[in-house]
């Protein structure tokens, strides 16, 4: 079967097996002219995942949910617990429980943010992303910086045990359950995550530095690659704080005024809908209110430094105002910022570990709460790479009878796009793809760290296709990043 | 003439009492011979046959062989214990056994079975059957994916609970658990206390909406092996 | 002590054939030889930098959507090109990192076993993706006997 796609130079025909042979697929078109007309980037998504769980008690689903990625299983384990709080009539959890997955939750925060910017990220920021790829690597880093993998490996199983001590696993974790959670943290389990926090928070500070440092340096060329304004969106407190873990759902337009504000985000769908474009199956969201051309918008990291008025942790709030500080007044619209508001976050997460740690609370033996059963349930919850959507309904006799997610990598699919477009727009020259362009395209998606592994990762599949195709829908140039 | 006497199993000397079965003498001295179907409340069925040894030269389920006087029995024997790989082995593949999401994990006597036996994976192809799930009751729920036709939930009914509220239906392959009513679990009088409910060793039968309780770390065969209670508590297993 | 051999599956079991590399990893843990040490993952992840570095020899058990056999099994180069996606590290960058930042001397080993089906949310192999793993358990069996 084939589908017909229309486009306003010509009529060309993708298979729908074939869009996408491996992890990422760009297909930049051209117009009449040679001008970039458009970048599509095919990412597989997860499919077939709803009916996975459709037909399952309503409990199992915060641990099955969990097969969906095993880069960030618990982002999934906390969203579709928060709705099964809901399902069973809890509003407010117990202050234990509450507090044991937000420990769980900056964990996976932490630990996500440092394996991106020791391994993905670090080599772009220390050589730049222009200099020769063949020392923009891990060989390089190892030269300038010998200390910094074993470092990124340290604070990644830093942020692993912590979710084991708060999940039961690193992956398959049963620590949500409807309600509350299964186990608190002993005294023994807490003092030894809090002799490892000087160390982790004086790593984290120095990644922020070197995110910054970069930046800052090398405004001249970063500022303009792959950027455009755009709208962003994420949850935030109820005092504008920052809170990866709860709030409500606040957008913002490209300068900065607010789209959506303080919107219980139960109610999602009067704000968002999704539009389905014939040649991805991902699908793009929108925002309602400002329709399929203007309403598209960024989360993740970047959205989340534009969206917030502050964060309520000393260290990363310097770093947040030093960050908002480049867009002069209006958000900061640098898609390489991706990489130092990343990094501000990792600073976050740490000093919130820190303070829960703390916490008398976490010890405490209130862990679950019950109430009501009710039937429909939102949850959502501020992922690594942006806001996570898990809605489901659940029928009289307990089993889930429908299943609604939205990932964080979905919401950003419109601006990978335009950012892909962007590149290629100021990079290809004639009808090549070059070594350059391939490389280029390669950061702009990096920057947004998208979610792969709902797709599969098997040997031959390639990381990276980009294909030219001109105005007569005939391939012009292909490369596989290899 | 007195009713006690002298077994052996494995070389070892054991009282038995008449009127014992060879498993239950052999739990009286300590001794762990691994079982599905059985459960010390309930009738014994002989059914699973994972209790299989050799007594006197031949085979039998040891939950319904009377011990007799001089018995010479093989337990821990390389060939029961390829028997009973193979019969844990098969009881995987036929239904759909999800260990890691499943919310028996750690606490399922089949799962627990096969980490005693060293069984991590399977060397036939799984079946993957259609099966349903039966949610109907407000706080028990059936989910004959999990099955495995152990019986302890028709035999506790029936004889315990006094209610028949489980039975088979069907042979061979077709053989299910069914309930006393056209219309599910819902129209049956099956209650959350019934020891049907208890009994069954695997996810099969559950009360509702109380998975997950117990964390990783503290299900009751997390740190040791499954018989460790018959065993006196010596054995240990690497988690 | 750790064993002098690690074989290392890698896949989601919840993706039909995706699976293959943990279904090989279960069959060695439940029958393995002397001085082999058994892991499975969802993929390769940053740390498995550091355990390289532990092991004379490491084997990732993986699937494969290529090729014509039933498997290929290669001795890994190390390439120090990054990955675009935190998704994906594939084994010549893990084996870069391993020897610049944790001293690993140790060979690495990639057995890639054909699949066919990685889409359909399911667990199980396919009938032919079976086959291939009965293919590749004996040959690796052989191979750890001469290794």
């Amino acid at each position: 079967m084939s589908i017909p796609v229309e486009t306003s130079a010509r009529k060309i025909t993708i298979e729908p097996v074939t869009r996408v042979e491996g992890h990422g697929k760009v297909t930049i078109l051209l117009d009449d002219d040679g001008k970039v007309q458009q970048a599509r980037l095919h990412i597989v998504e997860f499919r077939g995942f709803e009916r996975f769980i459709q037909g399952r008690p309503f409990w199992e689903v915060p641990v099955i949910v969990q097969r969906l990625c095993g880069i960030c299983p618990v982002s999934h384990h906390l969203a579709a617990a928060k709705a099964m709080d809901i399902i069973v009539g809890v509003d407010e959890l117990s202050p234990t429980a509450d507090k044991m997955r937000r420990l769980m939750h900056y964990g996976q925060m932490f630990q996500s943010h440092a394996l991106h910017f020791f391994h993905l990220c670090s080599p772009d920021l220390l050589f730049g992303f222009g200099s020769d790829p063949k020392q923009r690597n891990v060989l390089g880093v190892a030269a300038a910086h010998p200390d910094l993998a074993v470092q990124g490996v340290n604070m990644r199983r830093f942020g692993q045990e912590i979710i084991l001590a708060t999940a039961g696993k690193k992956i398959h974790g049963t620590g949500a359950i409807p309600g509350g959670v299964n186990k608190n943290l002993t005294i023994e389990e807490r003092d030894k995550f809090l002799a490892e926090i000087p160390q982790m928070k004086e790593w984290a500070l120095s990644a922020v530095a070197i995110a910054k440092n970069y930046t800052v340096e090398n405004l001249s060329t970063v500022a303009d690659f792959g950027t455009f304004p755009s709208n962003y969106m994420s949850l935030v407190r109820d005092d504008g704080a920052m809170d990866l873990y709860h709030g409500k759902l606040r957008a913002i337009d490209h300068n900065g005024d607010k789209l959506i504000d303080g919107a219980p985000y139960s109610g999602y769908l009067d704000h968002i809908a999704e539009e389905v474009r014939n040649w991805s199956y991902m699908k793009f969201p929108f925002m309602k209110n400002m329709g399929t051309e203007d309403g598209w918008y960024r989360v993740g990291p970047l959205a989340r430094m534009n969206v917030v008025d502050f964060i309520d942790t000393p260290l990363a709030e310097v770093a947040r105002q030093e960050f908002v500080a480049l867009g002069a007044g209006a958000p900061v619209h640098v898609t390489m910022g991706y990489h130092w508001a990343r990094m501000i976050e990792l600073l976050h997460s740490l000093e919130e570990m820190e303070r829960l740690l703390n916490d008398p609370d976490l010890q405490g033996d209130e862990l679950v709460r019950t109430g009501e059963r009710r039937s429909e349930a939102v949850g959502v919850i501020e992922a690594p790479r942006g806001t996570l959507i898990h809605h489901y309904e659940v029928d009289d006799n307990d089993m889930v009878t429908m299943a609604n997610l939205i990932v964080s990598t979905t919401h950003n699919n419109e601006g990978m796009n335009r950012s892909v477009a962007k590149v290629a727009n100021d990079y290809l020259s004639g009808v090549e793809i070059t070594e350059g362009l391939l490389n280029h395209i390669e950061v702009a998606i990096r920057a947004y760290d998208p979610c792969l592994s709902c797709a599969t990762h098997a040997m031959g599949r390639m990381p990276l296709e980009v294909e030219l195709v001109g105005a007569d829908g005939k391939q012009l140039d292909r490369k596989v990043k290899d | 003439m007195t009713d006690s006497f002298t077994i052996n199993v494995d070389g070892r000397d054991i009282q038995a009492t008449k009127g014992q079965t060879i498993l239950e003498a052999a739990e009286a001295a300590g001794i762990y011979i691994p079982r599905l179907c059985h459960h010390p409340e309930l009738k014994p069925h002989g059914s699973c046959r994972i209790c299989t040894v050799i007594a006197n030269g031949r085979s039998c389920t040891s939950c319904t062989q009377p011990a007799e006087p001089d018995m010479e029995v093989q337990n821990n024997h390389p060939q029961v214990e390829m028997w009973r790989k193979q019969l844990i082995e098969m009881l995987f593949v036929e239904g759909n056994h999800f260990c890691p999401f499943c919310e028996k994990s750690g606490g399922c006597e089949l799962q627990a079975l096969g980490y005693r036996h060293g069984l991590t994976a399977t060397q036939h192809p799984h079946l993957f059957p259609r099966r349903e799930i039966d949610a109907t009751h407000p706080d028990i729920m059936v989910d004959h994916n999990r099955c495995v036709l152990c019986g302890r939930c028709v035999r506790a009914s029936r004889d315990v609970d006094g209610k028949r509220v489980f039975q088979f239906v069907e042979r061979g392959p077709e053989k299910r658990v069914a309930v006393n009513s056209d219309a599910k679990l819902s129209r049956t009088d099956v209650d959350l206390t019934d020891k049907a409910v208890g009994v069954c060793p695997v996810g099969a039968i559950l009360p509702k909406r109380q998975g997950y309780v117990a964390p990783v770390g503290a299900r009751e065969f997390d740190h040791t092996p499954i018989g460790t209670s018959v065993e006196g508590g010596n054995g240990s297993l690497e988690v | 002590m750790k064993g002098k051999v690690l074989l290392l599956g890698i896949g989601n079991p919840s993706r039909k054939d995706d699976g293959l590399g943990p279904a090989l990893a279960a069959r060695f843990e439940a029958d393995c030889p002397e001085g082999v040490d058994v892991d499975a993952n969802y993929q390769l992840s940053l740390e498995d930098a550091c355990t390289l570095s532990e092991y004379e020899k490491v084997v990732i058990l993986d699937a494969s959507a290529k090729g014509d056999g039933a498997f290929t099994f290669e001795e890994v180069e190390p390439d120090p090109a990054k990955e675009f996606s935190t998704h994906l590290i594939l084994p010549p960058s893990i084996l870069s990192i391993a020897r610049e930042f944790f001293q690993a001397e140790g060979l690495l080993y990639v057995l890639g076993m054909r699949g066919y089906d990685f889409e359909s949310f399911e667990e199980g192999l396919t009938e032919v993706a079976a086959a291939n793993l009965e293919e590749s358990e004996a040959y690796l069996r052989g191979w750890l006997t001469e290794a």
